[in-house]
């Protein structure tokens, strides 16, 4: 039995309506936890020069979390919601559009691969969410911003660095009580 | 005033793709502002105001103060204009922050504008023309029709929080209780998800490969020749901005 659900976890699509509407929903919890990080960090220091930590994180965050409970077409569906919302507060959304689906489908991989029960399985699939994610905003901080090159390398990497270690513990955490809770199987 | 939400949204698309694609291959100033300005006026005409632009100026002026102050504190190109200290201010410095200002405003405006001018139902419409299957098209106007709920949801929260002791009023203590309410609010959302999804299936969402829409959207020939044009001058200034 504990075989087959993990079988049954380890599918990269999930194509039901539940699925797809709990997407459609999550991704609007996503957008307003984006708006409401964005705002804490733009009050923050480091959020007045661009780098935007907490909002980083809660990014990382949901975009592996609704990936792991609705696969795919869910978490790409959540994270364009993300990007296309996140006109109305970052004028990087062109950026967000790449950076979202390049990290939900990078989660589908590894989840296809694991069972994403161990703390190793999210630090793999958040690595590639905060690494892959926050290069692509990184291009887009430079030719949409014009940011001097060498300052978008260091924020990216400071950002990678702290996006990478909490929003691994958030989303083990998270994922861990919602499965407890029953909500989703 | 010009209805510009009776047109039709590829057309109106064709139009925000072609100012934000057109602000991200421009490296001239003068151009940004051309687009920016066109977009003003093209607002006035339509709406008579440009009230709706009034919230996005301030996230603009906040996101361009960032970007001014990064260039004038990191920035290295062309020659010093101010010094003090171990502070120097490059003239490249101030011609990249106002470039920068520049084409996020068009970006982010022209944007705007496409989502205040045109319904979701058309989009989902305008998806079904390009044959994506109408489960996914219509999650669209699913995703217009839930985000009041979940801003509702949200407040709720914070309300319940309030009546427990912890005070949710000013932005600061909505940021201060953040960790509070998003746990509540992602068990809410997956409640609600779980009770639409078994509402719309009971309605018969995906039973028939195709759904009857109340109005249907069709391009009109004024339509095809403006979104051909939009076309070819996109191509014009890619050109120009290539070889000149």
């Amino acid at each position: 039995m504990e075989n087959e659900l993990a079988l049954k976890r380890k599918k990269i699509f999930k194509t039901d309506t539940k699925s797809l509407i709990g997407a459609v929903v999550m991704g609007i919890v996503f957008v307003i936890a984006c708006q409401i990080t964005g705002q804490i960090d733009n009050m923050l220091p480091w959020g007045k020069a661009g780098m935007y930590l907490i909002n980083g994180s809660c990014w990382a965050f949901f975009t592996a979390f609704i990936t792991l409970i609705y696969k795919q077409p869910g978490g790409i569906i959540a994270a364009e919601i993300e990007a296309l919302t996140s006109v109305m507060y970052s004028p990087l959304w062109v950026a967000f559009i790449f950076a979202n689906a390049v990290g939900t489908i990078w989660v589908s991989f590894v989840a296809s691969k694991y069972d994403m029960t161990k703390w190793s399985h999210h630090i793999l699939a958040q690595a590639g969410v905060c690494i892959l994610g926050n290069c692509i905003v990184t291009v887009g901080m430079i030719f949409i911003l014009e940011i001097p090159l060498d300052v978008a390398i260091i924020e990216t990497l400071i950002l990678i660095a702290v996006n990478w270690i909490v929003a691994t513990v958030i989303t083990k955490l998270a994922y861990d009580a919602v499965l407890k809770s029953g909500l989703v199987k | 005033m010009i209805n510009v939400k009776n047109w039709d949204p590829r057309l109106k698309l064709t139009w925000c793709l072609f100012l934000v694609l057109t602000a991200l291959i421009s490296r001239n100033m003068m151009l940004d502002l051309v687009l920016l300005l066109t977009i003003l006026i093209t607002e006035i005409i339509t709406e008579k105001s440009l009230k709706r632009f009034k919230v996005i100026a301030i996230l603009l002026l906040i996101a361009g103060s960032q970007v001014l102050i990064i260039n004038l504190l990191f920035g290295r190109v062309g020659e010093p204009v101010w010094s003090w200290w171990i502070l120097t201010v490059y003239n490249g410095s101030l011609i990249a922050s106002l470039l920068g200002f520049l084409r996020i405003c068009v970006i982010t405006i022209s944007a705007i504008q496409f989502a205040y001018n045109t319904d979701a139902t058309d989009i989902a419409q305008m998806l079904i023309k390009w044959h994506i299957p109408y489960r996914y098209a219509m999650l669209v106007p699913i995703t217009a029709r839930f985000f009041p709920v979940m801003v509702n949801e949200y407040h709720s929260i914070c309300d319940s929080n309030s009546a427990r002791g912890v005070p949710c009023d000013t932005v600061m203590e909505h940021i201060r209780n953040l960790p509070a309410a998003v746990m509540p609010l992602i068990y809410r959302a997956l409640r609600i998800s779980n009770d639409a999804s078994l509402s719309v299936e009971l309605r018969g969402f995906g039973r028939y490969e195709t759904r009857n829409f109340q109005k249907t959207i069709g391009l009109r020939p004024f339509e095809g020749i403006m979104i051909l044009f939009i076309i070819m001058m996109y191509i014009s200034i890619m050109l120009c901005i290539m070889f000149l």
